[in-house]
């Protein structure tokens, strides 16, 4: 989830990078201490100062105690993106309280994610919510399966890879709405929560209600 | 590189501009002036600009303003006009003429990221931001633009997801140097960005609406993903936290879908989360677009609907369906347009 805003309308909170590390091609995790309680599925909104607009993003990790983490992958004609791609342990950060109420349950469902939108699941993991969940990750390139040993790990094979540009070993080749759509079945009267671009999001959500999922199992957070 | 467009600039924008160009300080003003009081769309046509200024600024700008390039007519009167962004892509305005007023509906992104289940402009993804001169473009090359009376901001994307331009859009269009119409006349829809709704309130003074479509945040959720970001609670929260008590005015919108939002529960809901909010709610059919699992409630139980809230003490009105017999629902028209492109 990613979003810019006037600093001057929401309340930032100064912090520190605790470490910066890369992951994929294009991806990046910055760690935080955890000045603030927050809900699996949550975001925060972050920027390096108050000229700066404030973006959200989904928190992606955490022990729950000291730190969070977040994902984020650089956008070349973004404010923000490509300054915190220059972070280094220690840097200055601010961030506002987490928010949202992008949660998911201890319930059979399907997470289905693209790029980064694979965020909030990832922390959803961390808290134990995998059980009876399978993941749809989709993504261009296959080096950009964010944390894919911890899903591996994790999921076993309720994880489902999804490459659309090119043929990769254990991948399904194609996007996930190529993949879903090729399923024979869906499970009724379950969760799906989708994580995305809107054109993800709308994709994945007609096809599934083409496919006989009610609206009303659809659970979906939008980038913006 | 595209020259960058001068109309839709603020006064002080135009003022950093002249200073750059070594220009006289009461450029700035000639030009709002060219551009927003008077009928010139060139700059050759700016006889006050001495023949260097005009032909420095022909060289270095363009004047961003252009003319629809298709327009829709419905038997009712409602136009529907399709503009192409300086970076060409489709964009609608509505012209909705009444008895006692003309209103126009102009759009601020081209596109929507806001996903939300019952919008055809959704269904289109997120293609950019318009700039101030593109949303104010939809105003000043309307050729009804002398009849306007009112303006909201409803049409394609969510204003306050373009937070920046919006509000430039607003100053031009409130200030005394600009089109000097009445904030009263102008009314922002948001779905609810809580932080852009807190900066919209706090600088500007024209009208908000709010698209609310179901009192219960799990429903809600269902039909608008912002839902998981900016809960309704806290929307109304905030709105709670200004004074909408004299001039200013703020209203719900309320698409009434059958069986899904139109029950004596809804409104028991609804009476509650809205007590000590003194506003109007808006009422509206759904128009369906393709592929959708929703429908429009039944005309007798909206006027149910209608009336209910009525009697619980708020004002409840409902909208007029207008322009059913062209693309009525916001985005489709702009959308055939994309398909068409894409075919080509």
């Amino acid at each position: 989830m990613h979003s810019a805003y006037n600093c001057t309308a929401v309340d930032i909170y100064p912090t520190h990078v605790i470490s910066h590390t890369l992951t994929g091609l294009h991806g990046h995790v910055i760690k935080l201490p955890m000045i603030f309680p927050f809900k699996p599925g949550q975001v925060a909104g972050l920027t390096l100062n108050d000229t700066i607009p404030v973006r959200i993003y989904s928190i992606a990790g955490s022990d729950f105690k000291n730190w969070i983490e977040f994902l984020f992958d650089v956008k070349s004609q973004g404010v923000l993106t490509p300054k915190l791609a220059e972070l280094k342990a220690g840097d200055k950060i601010f961030m506002t309280k987490p928010f949202g109420t992008f949660a998911a349950d201890e319930k059979p469902a399907y997470w289905i994610a693209t790029g980064t939108g694979v965020a909030p699941f990832k922390i959803m993991a961390d808290a134990g919510l995998h059980v009876n969940k399978h993941l749809i990750h989709g993504v261009g390139k296959s080096k950009n399966f964010y944390f894919r040993k911890y899903f591996e790990e994790t999921f076993g094979e309720n994880y489902i890879k999804c490459c659309s540009r090119e043929i990769s070993k254990d991948c399904f080749k194609g996007r996930v709405t190529d993949y879903i759509g090729q399923l024979p079945t869906l499970p009724a009267g379950i969760n799906y929560y989708l994580c995305g671009s809107a054109e993800m999001v709308i994709d994945t959500r007609d096809l599934l209600i083409s496919k006989g999922v009610s609206f009303e199992n659809i659970i979906a957070e939008i980038y913006f | 590189m595209q020259k960058q467009a001068l109309f839709g600039k603020t006064s002080d924008e135009l003022k950093i501009i002249v200073k750059q160009l070594n220009l006289p300080a009461f450029t700035a003003k000639q030009l709002a002036d060219w551009f927003y009081k008077k009928d010139v769309n060139r700059f050759d046509e700016m006889t006050n600009l001495s023949k260097e200024a005009r032909q420095l600024l022909e060289n270095q700008f363009i004047t961003g303003l252009s003319e629809p390039i298709k327009v829709q007519i419905s038997d009712d009167g409602t136009k529907k006009y399709l503009y192409r962004s300086l970076q060409g892509k489709y964009i609608e305005a509505a012209y909705i003429p009444e008895a006692d007023r003309h209103t126009l509906c102009v759009s601020t992104q081209v596109g929507c990221k806001m996903g939300c289940l019952f919008c055809m402009t959704a269904k289109q993804g997120f293609q950019g931001q318009l700039t101030a001169g593109e949303i104010l473009n939809q105003i000043r090359s309307l050729p009804e633009r002398d009849l306007i009376t009112n303006i909201v901001y409803m049409g394609m994307g969510e204003p306050l997801d373009n937070l920046d331009e919006t509000m430039k859009s607003l100053e031009v269009l409130t200030s005394d140097y600009g089109f000097a119409m009445s904030p009263k006349r102008i009314t922002v829809s948001t779905i609810g960005i809580i932080p852009g709704m807190k900066t919209f309130i706090e600088k500007s003074r024209c009208n908000l609406a709010v698209s609310l479509h179901s009192p219960f945040e799990e429903d809600r959720k269902k039909l608008m993903p912002i839902q998981n970001v900016y809960p309704l609670n806290e929307v109304l929260d905030t709105i709670r936290s200004y004074d909408f008590s004299r001039q200013r005015r703020i209203s719900f919108e309320y698409i009434m879908f059958k069986g899904l939002n139109d029950t004596p529960r809804h409104v028991k809901e609804l009476v509650r989360i809205l007590n000590g909010i003194r506003c109007r709610i808006n009422l509206l059919r759904f128009h369906p677009i393709p592929g959708t699992p929703l429908q429009s409630s039944e005309n007798i139980t909206i006027e149910w609907f209608r009336d209910e809230l009525k009697s619980k003490g708020f004002m409840t009105t409902i909208r007029q369906s207008r322009g059913q017999d062209i693309e009525a629902a916001c985005g489709m028209l702009s959308t055939k347009e994309l398909l068409n492109k894409k075919t080509d």
